[in-house]
This record gives structure tokens, C-alpha cells and sequence, in this order.
């Protein structure tokens, strides 16, 4: 589904990327962990080119997309996005929030898009919460609703940026059960996360990166129980402890 | 009269709402506009009683100031709207544009060359394609350099000596301009209803103020754009909006909700540069106190008349602001009823992050 294929990305001086390559299958779930400042976050926006590689390429199924000719919307428009900070429209209520994207990017009838987007706020348990708007929402609400957001496009590809980094304790299992239902329905998911209880369950793979590069990529037991690369199980000590 | 959008329909049930409240609704506002009244009645009478104010005088030739004042606002309303469209640019290119020439050290970023596109599209879309490319590139430094000279110049030197350049320079240009541009300028002050003067100097007067508002309406628009938080344009983004669709549907709302104060500010500070116009002849509040106040000897009368209704237009525009604000107020984000001053939410006390989540 994903072909990641020797990229390479520089700021200024900087080489965040230093010849990633990755491969997920449909319906997997690849997890993504390491240390901050390993490149990860990087590599999911270069995927779906809010940062455009220096070098390399990606492919989502038979499309190179980082040919120049490819339109950077029309990639985005299949690849759904989910960040950290959940960055939804402040403006715009959570009903909004979805229905931006079918209206104004998919074209879709304003009847027919705010049908589908009630039906995405449902399956992420948000059915109540349609008119609220994102500061009215704790932060576990409106990462569900950013999930909903980028379902509605009906993506072949979800990417989490660390999706549950910015939450209270309390509101993290709300967001991860979310996330757990929709790779049991067949999602293809790309997950940098921290969250190993997550990443043991629901990952079909799990890759370290550090400094830029995979160190090791393997099944999560094979990473989280036996890493064979040094900074991998210095890093998983750290982080299992 | 909580957030939530600014509707027509919204207005038009807030307004019949208030009507309809009378007195006791608004008791508060009634008491400050009372206090404010009274006390200024107050004050004029017992000058009036000691023989400073000839109050029959002022009460015989309040109504001629409506003319002027009137004057005044169209210009005011003109100019800031003109401007505003003219500062909307500067604004943009101001906070964005020195992120594209700024020259990033590292590798480029990969384009795609003539030769390439002439493979993809033939030549004459490459040519469109690459020379919009290299003309955007291009263009960029220069309109900065000028959005920021042209910013510079405005705020730095006075509106007198301003509106002085732009007169001579009026006066000079006005009768080399076609004649349906003169004939739209004098058409439109005939609309208007404007007093029978040259329209070259509502022309000049009316230029002085929108070239002097569009500088400073473009900072207010560019601290405006700079406070979107850049992860809202990387959503659009990741959703697969483009650049003019995320402006027009996401930046722009979220900073004109935030600019409303500043261009009130910006709005009142005008009509008062307005009242500089006298000097160019222009018949405005201004021009009129000096014809109450010399030619008809009253000049305390003339110019306490006058800045009486400067203070009537800006209160009322104030509180039109205020309301707009507590209109914009997006549930939740901020302090609530800041705007208002006085005024209470009454029924539902707005919730507020993490408690309106326990329930």
C-alpha cells in the first residue's frame, strides 16, 4: 500500500532523514517508535508531502507520489492525517470540523456530507457532541473528532503523528480504543507512538528509528522482547521500565 | 447574545430580542449611556448658567451639524472599506513572504525543470506552468520591499503633512484623469448627498484617508494572519485544501475574529484624521465648528458641539464592534463577555474544556 523508498530530508543544515526505506502491506498497522528527534514525525509528512523529501520516493500503491507532476492535494485527499496536537479548526464546530473536508475537497452536497459526517462522530463515539466546538471538547474529544475528520475522506492510508502525546492519562485509552476498533475493521495505519501497551497489541510491525534512520524493524515481540540492535534496547528499557 | 457566528438571521433575532427587552433588559447600558448623557448636560447647563455657553445658540444649530458630520462618515466608511480590500494584500504578503525568499541553506527544493515539463505537458502548459513559477519567485522580494516600505511610510510621518502631499498631488492629477473616472468620483459625492464643493477636494480628501488606513490596516491584518496557528493550515493541508481555499476558509475567519478590536481602533482613529480634512476645504465637522465658532462667534459652543458628536458616532460604532465581538466569540476559547463590559450571558454559563468533558 506504502513504498518508502531511500528518502532523505535536510533542514538547512540538518539531515533528518538519511535513507528511510518502508513498506506496509494493506490493512497492516506499522507502528513507528524512537527517541524524539529521530525523524519520525518527518517521515509521516513526507509521506503524504506536507514536507516534500529531498532525494527518494513514495509510493501509495502503484503511484510514485513524489513524482513532480502529482498534485500534493491529490495525495493528501487519499491519506488520511492525524496530529499531535490535534490541530482541528477553531472556528468551526465539531460537525464542521468533518464536514470541510467532504464539501470543499470532495464536492460532496451539504445534506449528504452532514449525514456522513454524523456518522463518522458516531463511530468515534462523539454522536452528542456535533454543534460543540473544539475548545468546549477535552482534549481525548477532540483528538476523536480529528480521527472522524480524517475518516470521513475515506482514506486508504491513516498516518498518527504520536496521537496521544498531548493527553491526560485520563483520556488516552479513549483515543487508543478508537484507534484499535478501526485497525480491527482493516485500516492501513502508520502509527508513531510511544504507547507500547497499543503497539503490542494492535501493531503487525514495529520500526525503531534513530537518527534518522530504521535501525531495526521486526514484529513487536520480536522488537519489544528481544531487539537486537543496542540503541533499540536501550531505548525499549527506558521506555518499558 | 453568546458567540457562535455571525448570521444575518442571528442579527436580525439579537436585534427584534432587544427591542423587545426594553428597559429592564438593558439597565445596564441604559444607566452608563444615562450617566454619560447627563453628566455632559449636566456640565454644559451650569455653564450655560454662569454665562460661559449661549445654550440657545447650541440648541438652535445642532441640526447643522448633521450635514458635515455625515461628510465626515462617508469618507470615513469609504476609505476604510477601499482600504481595507487594498490592506488585505499587504497584510498577506507581509506575514508570508519573507518565508519564500528567505534563502533556506541546504539542498533546494526539487522542481520540476523546462525539459521535464515540456515531457509531461508540451510546451505551451509548461510555459504557463514554469513561467508562473519563476514569475511568483520573481515577484515576491520586490512586493515585500514595497508592502514594507509603503508601511513604513505611512506610520512614520504624520497624516497632515500626508494629506498635503496627496492634495497637490490631487489637485495637479485630477484633471488628467479620464473622464469617467472623474465622472464616477463626482457621482459618487452627488450620491452622497455631499454640500456643492470641487469634488477634487472630497477626491484628495478621500485618497489622503485611504492611503493612510491601508498602512495601518495592513499590520492589523498581518499580526492578524501571523496568529493562525500553523498546524490549522497544516490540517487543511493533510485534508487536501489548497492555498486560496484554506485562506478564504480557514485563516481568514479565524484572524478577522481577532483583527475586530484593532480595526475598530483603527476605525475611530480615521474618522477623528478625518476631521483634518478642514485644511484642504473639505466640509466636515471640523470645517463647520470653524464656521460656527469664527463667523458666528461661538467658538466654545462650536467646537463642545462638535466634539459632542464625534463622541455620539465612536460610542455608537464602539458598542456596534462590542456586540460583532461577542457575536465572533468562539465557544470555550478566551475569557467570556470581555466585549460586552457589563453584559451577562444569562441561562447556560458557557462550558469550558476539560469540565464540560466529565459529563
Amino acid at each position: 500500500m506504502i513504498r518508502v523508498r531511500g528518502v532523505h530530508k535536510y533542514f538547512g543544515d540538518l539531515h533528518v532523514l538519511r535513507g528511510i526505506d518502508l513498506d506496509v502491506e494493506k490493512q497492516d498497522v506499522l507502528c513507528v517508535i524512537g527517541p524524539s528527534g529521530s525523524g519520525k514525525s518527518t517521515l509521516l509528512r513526507c509521506i503524504n508531502l506536507l514536507v516534500r523529501p529531498d532525494a527518494g520516493d513514495v509510493f501509495l500503491e502503484d503511484v510514485r507520489v513524489t513524482a513532480p507532476e502529482i498534485k500534493p492535494e491529490w495525495v493528501r485527499q487519499r491519506i488520511g492525517m492525524v496530529f499531535q496536537s490535534f490541530n482541528l479548526f477553531t472556528h468551526l464546530t465539531a460537525l464542521k470540523n468533518v464536514t470541510i473536508g467532504l464539501t470543499h475537497v470532495k464536492k460532496m452536497g451539504k445534506q449528504e456530507a452532514i449525514l456522513k459526517a454524523r456518522r463518522e462522530l458516531e463511530r468515534v463515539g462523539l454522536g452528542n457532541k456535533l454543534d460543540a466546538y473544539p475548545a468546549e471538547l477535552s482534549g481525548g474529544q477532540q483528538q476523536r473528532v480529528a480521527i472522524a475528520r480524517a475518516l470521513a475522506m475515506d482514506p486508504k492510508v491513516m498516518l498518527f503523528d504520536e496521537p496521544t502525546s498531548a493527553l491526560d492519562p485520563e483520556f488516552i485509552r479513549e483515543v487508543l480504543d478508537v484507534m484499535a476498533k478501526l485497525a480491527n475493521e482493516g485500516m492501513t495505519m502508520i502509527v508513531v507512538t510511544h504507547e507500547m501497551g497499543f503497539a503490542k497489541e494492535v501493531a503487525d510491525a514495529i520500526v525503531f528509528m534513530d537518527h534518522g534512520q530504521v535501525l531495526e524493524r521486526g514484529t513487536p515481540q520480536e522488537i519489544l522482547e528481544r531487539p537486537g540492535h543496542e540503541r533499540t534496547k536501550s531505548f525499549v528499557g527506558k521506555i518499558l521500565r | 447574545m453568546g458567540g457562535g457566528g455571525l448570521t444575518l438571521t442571528g442579527i436580525a433575532r439579537d436585534a427584534v430580542a432587544f427591542l423587545r427587552g426594553g428597559l429592564r433588559a438593558h439597565w445596564r447600558s441604559v444607566v452608563g449611556l444615562v450617566g454619560l448623557l447627563g453628566f455632559g448636560a449636566l456640565i454644559t447647563f451650569l455653564l450655560g448658567q454662569v454665562g460661559v455657553l449661549d445654550l440657545p445658540f447650541i440648541a438652535r444649530r445642532w441640526d447643522s451639524l448633521w450635514i458635515f458630520a455625515w461628510v465626515g462618515v462617508g469618507l470615513t466608511l469609504t476609505s476604510f472599506f477601499l482600504g481595507f480590500a487594498f490592506a488585505t494584500p499587504i497584510g498577506l504578503v507581509r506575514a508570508y513572504a519573507s518565508g519564500v525568499f528567505t534563502r533556506r541553506k541546504g539542498r533546494p527544493a526539487a522542481v520540476v525543470s523546462f525539459a521535464r515539463a515540456r515531457e509531461l505537458y508540451g510546451t505551451p502548459k509548461a510555459v504557463r506552468v514554469v513561467g508562473a513559477r519563476v514569475l511568483r519567485k520573481a515577484l515576491v522580494a520586490p512586493a515585500y520591499a514595497f508592502a514594507t516600505g509603503y508601511v513604513e511610510g505611512i506610520r512614520g510621518t504624520p497624516f497632515y503633512v500626508q494629506m498635503w502631499l496627496v492634495f497637490f498631488f490631487a489637485i495637479l492629477a485630477y484633471p488628467a484623469l479620464p473622464g469617467w473616472v472623474q465622472g464616477g468620483v463626482a457621482g459618487y459625492f452627488n450620491f452622497l448627498r455631499y454640500p456643492r464643493i470641487p469634488e477634487e477636494f472630497y477626491f484628495a480628501g478621500l485618497l489622503a484617508l485611504t492611503l493612510n488606513t491601508i498602512g495601518y490596516q495592513g499590520e492589523v491584518l498581518r499580526a492578524g494572519f501571523q496568529s493562525v496557528d500553523q498546524g490549522q493550515i497544516d490540517a487543511a493541508k493533510a485534508l487536501g485544501m489548497r492555498g486560496l481555499r484554506i485562506f478564504r476558509r480557514i485563516t481568514l475567519p479565524q484572524a478577522l475574529r481577532l483583527v475586530i478590536l484593532p480595526l475598530t481602533n483603527e476605525w475611530i482613529s480615521l474618522l477623528k484624521a478625518s476631521s483634518i480634512l478642514s485644511a484642504i476645504a473639505v466640509t466636515e465637522l471640523m470645517f463647520q465648528s470653524k464656521q460656527l465658532g469664527v463667523n458666528e462667534g461661538h467658538p466654545f459652543e462650536a467646537f463642545l458641539m462638535v466634539a459632542g458628536m464625534y463622541l455620539l458616532i465612536n460610542v455608537t460604532v464602539g458598542k456596534t464592534a462590542a456586540y460583532l465581538e461577542r457575536k465572533t466569540r468562539i465557544p470555550g476559547l478566551g475569557i467570556p463577555g470581555t466585549a460586552s463590559g457589563t453584559r451577562r450571558v444569562r441561562g447556560r454559563v458557557p462550558s469550558r474544556g476539560r469540565e464540560a468533558a466529565k459529563n
